[in-house]
């Protein structure tokens, strides 16, 4: 598939179809995000390691997308795009945060592996899939089985435990790449008092899954970028399942399709709603 | 259009976190974490996130200054450097001395001090690991042969039993207590040592809250029941060790009785330390500056020492005696000579082979055989008059040097003060010549972590304005002061000169360390590094046993200063702030200082939380909020350092461990009173 996918990115330089392309640039082991120009560097172009590549900038709080797009107004990018990017981008355009008209979206599929390390419902793009086969996905928390068993106490000592660890990095804010509010919740001090570790339980990691009950693209970094393994994901899926019930939107998966808290329609299925109450 | 990212070293603690600063258009944008990289694992704590705001803020210095009738103006370097030399020829070797910095790289510091035994002939270099681990390079170093951490970082993730005796790991050192936190969800036990209740303390199995400068008691006291109770490791005393009589002998009167009233613990839970920390398989020691900053510093170092080996816990994985360290090169500072008694790789001033041999390396006729004055000697003598001129890089004693009054005696006395930094620094303004300097993602270079790993970091931009790294201007600077030996054309250059003079760095170089870090000692180009230390024998052969007696803090509360004054620091800043304080989001969370104090006494004196206080000890008052909070016992009040504003150090006891020289910081008396 590597070599495919360099093949296609030389056409896409060589043509100058694009700009440049957004993808993994890989020497002397180590890896990072990257924007190729010229078609030699392709050689260093990988594919089977793991950034995000629509990574918020802090503290700008810009996402680089947004950044590159307002650097070259009118041209065309190119993005590399694993199923995760392209769910970024699609929830990013309806927010205005980037112009998908602009950009060429190269998908290509995770393998089985690389979907159990991000706990990943849908590894491969959903509309933009040119390169390997649709896999299927974890759609399972790795703590689910325990923390479902506990009961209401259990779980808010469960929280409680979980929180207690968190060194307040906002890693999982920073890491996140639908995240770009210039005012943020969790530095809000009506939520989250200043200064002090342990952090305000609950409020400090709640505002930010509540924020993004319906916006969340399930990429899972958040979680990688948490230092103390905060399972932070198990509230986000309880949200996206409602979200799923009450609206049927998951995010990311239908660039044409509103974002239920975006719009004024009332599509809410009453009866879901009915059994969550 | 490029965007590139460039991958280097978080300038902070000493953890050794490496993460990419992103590049567009020739600027830096933001940082993203390392996933390739074993400490950081995509992780970064939040001053690592944020550690490209203070690189671009506006006040970076730009241009050389001159301080002309009281006042700084913008020099060109050709004058600013040519007034320094000048000035720093006038003086008798005795009469200069320098402080190199733990914040810039291997190779920097090799030069620094290379300069002052070339150009200036004095041994009279030290820097900041005066204030922090002086005493462990010192005390480790008495008992193993090597004054650094034992073990590395990643494997703690698999020990057993882990003590942390004044170290706010979760704070100080986050992505160590990342490694330290996996151990405890793997059912690793914790046992906590420090006088406050810091984040750790829930999640410890026993918390010791002891006095603040009782460390040797409990030490001891926890050896007592380990000897008493036959939990000692016969063999590996019997195999790896001397001098363990006299041990024995010193710690029989310290039984769990005699301690507790020496510490304040309860008995029971000393002698349930001892044995949670004997019994467990592989027990690791984790300490910082609540062990090294007293004036018993090197005693307390050395009886961890004791306890390790007297339970076999050195040589294997997940045990061992780790000093964290705090600053991003404070290891390699010390590794690579920036200290008054050793040129790099700790081969000692005193001994006529070494001279000889960096006489040779250097092509000098002779070096300096006596060994020089340390970081709080220099600022004394200053305020004598013996010292005449001092030249600082990358350091700022106005805040981080105990009693700060007397370190501005000391340094307004100088007749010629030169600061190279950043930014103005609150002792930059002290300076008769300010060089503006580099910042770590505007140059080459390597550090060293607290786990003696020795790792590359990249440049990312050009300096602003005019500024220069800081190998660039010692070199600079020494050619004009008519050496010839300062001729490198790159940090690869002068890493290549320092690994074939340095034993320990022997294998170290750039291409090794592009893929990733090395852990010393690497003697040589095929070494693979050594992660764990004193494997099949210690590096002095035996481990040493010291017997040692418990002794107070010098200064003690009395009716005039009821409480205990301890300083630390928090996680949102770093040491003088001269960084983080350039940061929005940091700032934001801790905008100033404050002092900590038990609801008990702020009833007493009928305080409310964050109202202001005059804190007084013998040295200087400072007014400061209050914060209320159980973290602190009754009679106990801290203050974190990092703000110039309050400084804690106004405040601290300049008093020295006779042989490490290192301030007691963690105990003074100290008295509170309401601001009028």
């Amino acid at each position: 598939m590597l070599n495919k996918i360099r093949d296609y990115c030389r056409d896409l330089l060589e043509s100058k179809k694009v700009e440049g392309i957004l993808a993994v640039y890989t020497e002397n082991g180590n890896y990072f995000p990257y924007f190729f120009t010229k078609k030699e560097e392709l050689n260093n172009l990988c594919i089977d390691k793991k950034y995000l590549l629509l990574n918020s900038v802090k503290p700008l709080r810009e996402n680089l997308v947004f950044l590159l797009q307002s650097k070259m107004p009118g041209k065309r990018i190119g993005i590399l795009a694993r199923g995760c990017d392209e769910r970024a981008l699609f929830e990013l355009s309806k927010r205005g945060q980037v112009n998908l008209d602009n950009i060429e979206t190269i998908g290509y599929s995770c393998n089985e592996e690389q979907a159990k390390i991000c706990t990943c419902p849908t590894p491969y793009p959903t509309v933009n899939l040119k390169f390997g086969e649709k896999v299927e996905g974890v759609s399972e928390h790795k703590r689910w089985k325990e923390f479902s068993q506990l009961d209401i106490e259990g779980k808010r000592k469960f929280w409680e435990k979980e929180f207690s660890k968190c060194i307040k990095c906002f890693g999982c804010r920073n890491a996140c790449p639908i995240c770009f509010c210039k005012e943020c919740l969790m530095e809000d001090r009506k939520f989250v008092k200043g200064g002090e570790l342990p952090v305000e339980i609950p409020s400090f990691h709640f505002v930010q899954r509540y924020h993004h009950a319906a916006q969340c693209i399930s990429c899972g970094e958040c979680e990688i970028a948490c230092p103390m393994d905060i399972p932070l994901r198990l509230i986000s899926f309880v949200l996206l399942n409602r979200v799923k019930k009450l609206y049927d939107y998951t995010p990311g998966m239908n660039p044409k399709q509103e974002c239920p808290i975006y719009t004024i329609k009332e599509e809410r299925n009453e009866e879901a709603l009915d059994e969550l109450l | 259009m490029s965007y590139y990212n460039v991958l280097t070293v978080c300038p902070y603690c000493g953890s050794g976190c490496t993460f990419y600063l992103q590049v567009l258009q020739g600027e830096i944008i933001g940082i993203l974490p390392n996933k390739n990289h074993e400490i950081s694992q995509g992780n970064l704590c939040i001053k690592g996130w944020f550690a490209n705001e203070f690189v671009t803020h506006k006040d970076r210095l730009k241009k050389p200054l001159i301080k002309k009738d009281g006042n700084f103006v913008e020099a060109s370097w050709d004058e600013a450097l040519q007034l320094v030399a000048k000035k720093l020829k006038v003086y008798k070797p005795e009469e200069v001395g320098t402080l190199s910095s733990a914040k810039v790289s291997n190779e920097e510091n090799y030069l620094m001090q290379k300069f002052t035994r070339t150009v200036l002939k004095t041994n009279n270099v030290d820097h900041c690991a005066r204030l922090c681990h002086a005493s462990t390079v010192v005390g480790l170093g008495k008992s193993f042969g090597s004054g650094a951490m034992t073990n590395s970082i990643p494997e703690m993730e698999n020990t057993k039993c882990m003590f942390v005796i004044g170290s706010n790991t979760t704070e100080q050192h986050p992505m160590v207590a990342k490694f330290m936190m996996k151990a405890k969800e793997k059912g690793a036990k914790l046992i906590l040592a420090d006088p406050r209740k810091v984040v750790w303390s829930k999640f410890a199995d026993i918390h010791l809250q002891q006095r603040p400068g009782t460390d040797v008691a409990l030490l001891n006291g926890m050896m007592n029941v380990i000897l008493e109770e036959g939990l000692e490791d016969k063999k590996f005393i019997e195999e790896r060790t001397e001098d363990f009589e006299s041990l024995k002998e010193v710690v029989k009167k310290y039984n769990p009785e005699y301690v507790e009233k020496i510490t304040g613990i309860d008995k029971q839970l000393i002698v349930e330390a001892a044995r949670m920390y004997a019994k467990s398989e592989a027990s690791a020691i984790f300490y910082s500056m609540g062990i090294t900053q007293h004036t018993t510093g090197v005693d307390n170092v050395v009886s961890c020492a004791n306890l390790a080996m007297l339970t076999g816990n050195v040589g294997k994985v997940g045990t061992g005696v780790n000093a964290l360290r705090g600053q991003v090169n404070v290891q390699g500072a010390c590794d690579c000579g920036a200290l008054p008694n050793v040129f790099s790789g700790y081969q000692v001033v005193t001994d006529e082979a070494n001279r000889k041999k960096f006489e040779q390396a250097w092509h000098v006729d002779s070096l300096p055989d006596k060994v020089g004055l340390t970081v709080t000697e220099l600022i004394g003598e200053a305020a004598k008059g013996n010292i005449k001129a001092l030249y600082i890089m990358g350091e700022n004693p106005m805040v981080s040097d105990p009693d700060l009054k007397h370190v501005k005696e000391g340094l307004s006395n100088l007749e010629f003060l030169v600061v190279q930094d950043i930014f103005l620094t609150e002792t930059a303004q002290l300076a008769d010549v300010v060089l503006p300097a580099a910042s770590f993602a505007e140059k080459d270079g390597t550090y060293t972590t607290t786990d003696r790993r020795v790792q590359l970091a990249r440049k990312a931009v050009d300096p602003p304005g005019e500024a220069k790294a800081d190998w660039e201007i010692i070199s600079e600077l020494a050619k004009r002061m008519g050496s010839n030996e300062f001729n490198y054309s790159s940090p690869s250059d002068i890493m290549d000169e320092i690994s074939r003079y340095t034993p320990i760095y022997g294998g170290i170089s750039y291409e090794r360390l592009k893929e990733k870090g090395l852990h010393w000692p690497c003697h040589s180009k095929d070494h693979p590094g050594t992660p764990i230390l004193h494997k099949e024998k210690f590096s002095r052969g035996k481990g040493k046993f010291w017997a040692i007696e418990f002794k107070e803090p010098a200064e003690l509360p009395d009716s005039e200063y009821p409480f205990i004054l301890t300083t630390g620091r928090v996680i949102f800043h770093y040491h003088t702030g001269t960084m983080t304080r350039k940061v929005e989001i940091l700032n934001s969370e801790v905008p100033t200082g404050f002092v900590e104090i038990n609801p008990k006494d702020a009833k007493k004196m009928a305080l409310f939380d964050n109202s202001t206080v005059v804190v007084s000890t013998r040295r200087g008052s400072i007014q400061i909020p209050v914060k209320i909070t159980e973290r602190v016992k009754e009679g106990v009040a801290f203050i974190p350092f990092h703000f110039a504003e309050c400084a804690a150090n106004e405040l601290t006891n300049p008093v020295l461990d006779p042989v490490a020289k290192i301030p007691e910081f963690k105990v003074c008396a100290c008295k509170i009173e309401r601001a009028s």
